[in-house]
């Protein structure tokens, strides 16, 4: 018997250092061409996945390969290096050691790397005409004769360039967290709105304007356009009685509601007013000073009561109403445990994944809840792109995420009053060259850098993950090319209005995790209790959307602001 | 050979040997050094400077200390992780302690399938932490709540419930525990004499007199270096608690060691290092003497091998 266990001992052995040294062994992605000169581009290895530089490639490899970059070869080859490790924590410390030219990188702090001189000065690259051929040295008379700087907005000109009016990185990636819908489930089910504000009695019915008040944007028309429509929209699934769920998220994920919380703060607040808590300096016009008998929230907006912020009052801005309204609607969602996924809601084992692939299958297998609505980050299709595949090997093209409808829900507004929408633009989405790159490949990696903010590229890139680049840029006839989910994405991209969490101010470049992460953005004491999320607060304690806001301001008092922020 | 060639000889092996020790505690020595010594002096000096941004700290003084005794009053995170540490400590040590003897004395007595039991009890030491909690997160919060559904019961999972949440995460910390105590404690016992067990029997001792009087006065020493290490860890040990919700986890589950833990590791940690440090070396002054004070119990109250092993004799 003894013998048997130690013969297997070896064997297992034997099998683990084969695998290992076989996983050692291995070329990451496609095989090296020795005959060129290797640009290798990191990418986070996320939900947005790295397809879109293989969509890239070939065109820029194609355009170099006369060109000879080290002795005895020609030409480049682009070698892609997916990696969890591009991001703030993953690359402080580590990034000299990082042999990725060109990064890609998420939940990153430009101005934190670029202050140390990890970064590359990319100035030339932004502020030169994309026609100049960095490689070559040479103004083409063809292509684009403007600037990625002109293609930036002002806010991004000025956080980008805050160290010594000097660029280091560029912004890759308009994310935010919305409520995403099932066209197909709405279409089928009349759900959308008429005009006099009653449901649509058939598909082609026409629809209302949606919260924008605008009939030309059609991308939200028929959607509830206030708080009550929603939830008379939840109600109408509900009673549908077709094992329907009205909204979903990941239980394990809380912080995508929080997040979305934030988001739905923002539209009401818009720009200048939701940026106030990133830049701190500016001043608060709105703020809820009680509430009064019929628990309604009581707004000052009287010009000679605003409110000078900066960041030793940053306090004051937990009283903005809305973050009320986010509560409000959470309040309203929780409230009837049909119009969400209850069950799974807080559940740690059920991740934003498994809402995604429940979300994207119930279609076909009846044994599932079909989930109207999910609350995301609009850069789940990407995400979900295996749980696509599976499905079109199973069900047909029909259902791959190019055929299958998936909308944007814009948030709806807390009363009737239409207005444009305010989206809150995740912060930490930065693309850059690496300071430790060898002097050889500098104009290599520039030429690339700037090749990404072509339109060509740019174009290829929202094909590809449905999403587009924080910069602006016309998608033309390929519009027609993208799925429902990319179209509405251009749209908004178009339509909205941008706030953005990027500030350079002192307060943000040294506690930006206290600032800008959802979590640590909800904090609310309640009965001389401690609540990290709303979702958790009112689902298992019944906490009252009035009660936890009062809890922001009695969390954050001046002496713990003042305590947790220092020499800001 | 003369004596002069025999002392040549000897002082150079001696030299040899000297040096031989000296490349092989150099290494450790070296490491000691820098990770221990460089690290603590450093997070020492911290808890006295401030940050001014861009990795400059300024010297501080007890600014931090006298900011963190005023945030004890004003935020409810350190008495809430303090209760949570304790309970942990208490219910984890306990329960840890008399299950972990109860297995061991189970396999040291070769009774029925103990090999089985030996390997289950050692598989969660060997698996990886990340991999055990995912799946004991599906266990707790998909098949427990799948079950009590098949059985017509709609409850939440252990761990989305906020009333099970922490003792669920107790009974994790306490079963992952179990490999190791029990290789120590069946190791120890294993130890003990036949003869003295041999003796007992012939007097006519059960097995529950022979495991409260024989059994664990011999292995007390090994129960009070669990009891001592687990008392020193009382405000590191973060329960897995970030395995299970990052740095995302309600406030009433934190513990002393997992809120260090978040906060440290956290993006863009390096204006609350100061804190921080100053938080850990108030930490420690309240460890450090109970480290000892538990030892000296243990030491004082507790019987000695040797003397429980006369007594037995006798």
């Amino acid at each position: 018997m003894k013998k048997i266990y130690g013969k297997l001992c070896v064997l297992l052995s034997l099998v683990f250092m084969i695998a290992a040294f076989s996983a050692c062994n291995r070329e990451q992605g496609e095989q090296v061409r020795a005959d060129q000169t290797q640009l290798t581009i990191g990418v986070f290895d996320g939900g947005l996945g790295s397809d879109w530089i293989y969509a890239i490639k070939e065109d820029f490899e194609a355009k170099y390969a006369d060109v000879s970059f080290e002795e005895g070869k020609k030409g480049v080859q682009l070698r892609v290096s997916p990696s969890r490790s591009f991001t703030q924590t993953g690359m402080e410390g580590n990034i000299d050691s990082f042999r990725e030219e060109v990064i890609f990188a998420e939940g990153a702090n430009a101005q934190y790397f670029a202050s140390r001189d990890k970064f590359l000065d990319i100035t030339d690259v932004v502020t030169s005409p994309l026609n100049y051929d960095f490689v070559r040295k040479q103004t083409s008379n063809g292509g684009e004769s403007v600037t990625i700087e002109s293609k930036m907005s002002a806010t991004q000109q000025d956080y980008f360039s805050a160290i010594g009016d000097r660029y280091y990185a560029l912004p890759t990636a308009e994310t935010y967290y919305c409520i995403v819908y099932d066209i197909e489930l709405f279409e089928d089910n009349n759900l959308f709105f008429a005009p006099d504000g009653s449901f649509v009695t058939d598909a082609s019915a026409t629809r209302s304007d949606g919260p924008d008040g605008k009939a030309e944007t059609t991308y939200d028309n028929g959607l509830p356009a206030t708080y009550d429509q929603f939830f008379a929209l939840c109600q109408k699934i509900v009673d549908l009685n077709k094992n329907l769920i009205p909204v979903m998220w990941g239980g394990n994920v809380q912080e995508y509601v929080s997040s979305f919380m934030l988001a739905i703060a923002a539209d009401y607040a818009g720009v200048v007013q939701t940026e106030l808590n990133y830049n701190y300096n500016g001043t608060m016009t709105e703020y809820i000073t009680s509430f009064d008998g019929d628990g309604n929230p009581v707004i000052s907006t009287d010009p000679e009561k605003y409110v000078p912020i900066t960041a030793q009052n940053g306090y004051e801005l937990y009283k903005q109403p809305g973050r009320y309204y986010a509560l409000s609607f959470i309040e309203r969602l929780t409230s009837n445990t049909a119009y969400y996924n209850y069950l799974t809601a807080t559940s740690a084992s059920f991740t934003h994944k498994d809402a995604q692939g429940q979300f994207v299958m119930s279609k076909y297998y009846s044994s599932m809840q079909r989930p109207a609505m999910l609350i995301d980050g609009n850069w789940w299709q990407s995400e979900a792109k295996s749980v696509f595949n599976e499905l079109v090997a199973e069900k047909g093209d029909s259902a791959s995420a190019q055929n299958r409808k998936f909308g944007i829900m814009p948030i709806p507004k807390v009363t009737a009053e239409a207005g444009d929408y305010t989206l809150l633009e995740n912060t930490g989405y930065i693309g850059f060259i690496n300071g430790n790159i060898d002097s050889s490949k500098i104009d290599l990696a520039k030429a690339f850098m700037q090749y990404c903010y072509t339109d060509k590229a740019l174009i290829e890139y929202t094909k590809t993950t449905n999403i587009c680049r924080p910069v602006s840029y016309e998608m033309g006839d390929a519009y027609d090319e993208l799925s429902s989910w990319g179209k509405t994405m251009v749209d908004l991209h178009q339509n909205a209005d941008f706030a953005y969490q990027d500030s350079s101010s002192t307060i943000m470049q040294n506690y930006s995790t206290d600032l800008w992460y959802s979590p640590r953005l909800w904090y609310s004491v309640v009965n001389g209790k401690t609540y990290t999320y709303p979702t958790t607060a009112m689902i298992n304690d019944s906490v009252s959307a009035k009660d936890y806001f009062n809890g922001l301001s009695a969390y954050w008092t001046e002496s713990v602001w003042k305590n947790k922020f220092q020499n800001v | 050979m003369n004596s002069e060639k025999i002392r040549r000889l000897l002082s150079k092996r001696r030299t040899k040997d000297l040096i031989f020790y000296c490349l092989l505690l150099a290494f450790p020595i070296l490491q000691f050094c820098i990770f221990y010594l460089g690290v603590n002096f450093n997070s020492i000096l911290l808890a006295f400077k401030t940050y001014e941004g861009n990795d400059v700290y300024t010297w501080g003084g007890t600014v931090n200390f006298a900011t963190l005794f005023e945030s004890f009053s004003l935020l409810t995170v350190y008495r809430v992780s303090v209760i949570n540490s304790l309970k942990l400590f208490f219910i984890g040590t306990l329960t840890g302690l008399v299950c972990g003897l109860l297995f061991s004395y189970y396999i040291y007595k070769k009774a029925f399938m103990r090999n089985f039991f030996k390997i289950l009890l050692f598989l969660p030491s060997i698996i990886p932490t990340i991999a055990l909690v995912l799946m004991f997160k599906q266990i707790a919060d998909g098949a427990i709540p799948a079950l009590m559904m098949s059985l017509g019961i709609t409850a939440k999972g252990l761990l989305a419930n906020p009333d099970t949440t922490f003792g669920t995460i107790i009974f994790y910390n306490v079963w992952v525990g179990f490999g190791v105590s029990v290789l120590l404690y069946v190791g120890a016992m294993e130890k003990i004499s036949e003869g003295v067990v041999e003796a007992a029997r012939l007097d006519g001792t059960r097995y529950f007199q022979e495991f409260v009087y024989i059994t664990v006065p011999l292995v007390w020493d090994t129960m009070s270096t669990f009891i001592i290490v687990a008392v020193g860890g009382i405000f590191v040990n973060q329960a897995n608690i970030y395995a299970f919700y990052s740095d995302g986890a309600e406030e009433y589950v934190f513990t002393i060691g997992y809120y260090l833990y978040k906060e440290t590791v956290k993006t863009g940690a390096a204006a609350d290092y100061p804190i921080l440090s100053a938080f850990g070396i108030l930490l420690s002054l309240v460890t450090i003497p109970l480290v000892y004070a538990v030892k000296y119990l243990l030491g004082r109250f507790g019987p000695t091998t040797e003397e429980r092993r006369r007594k037995v004799e006798e």
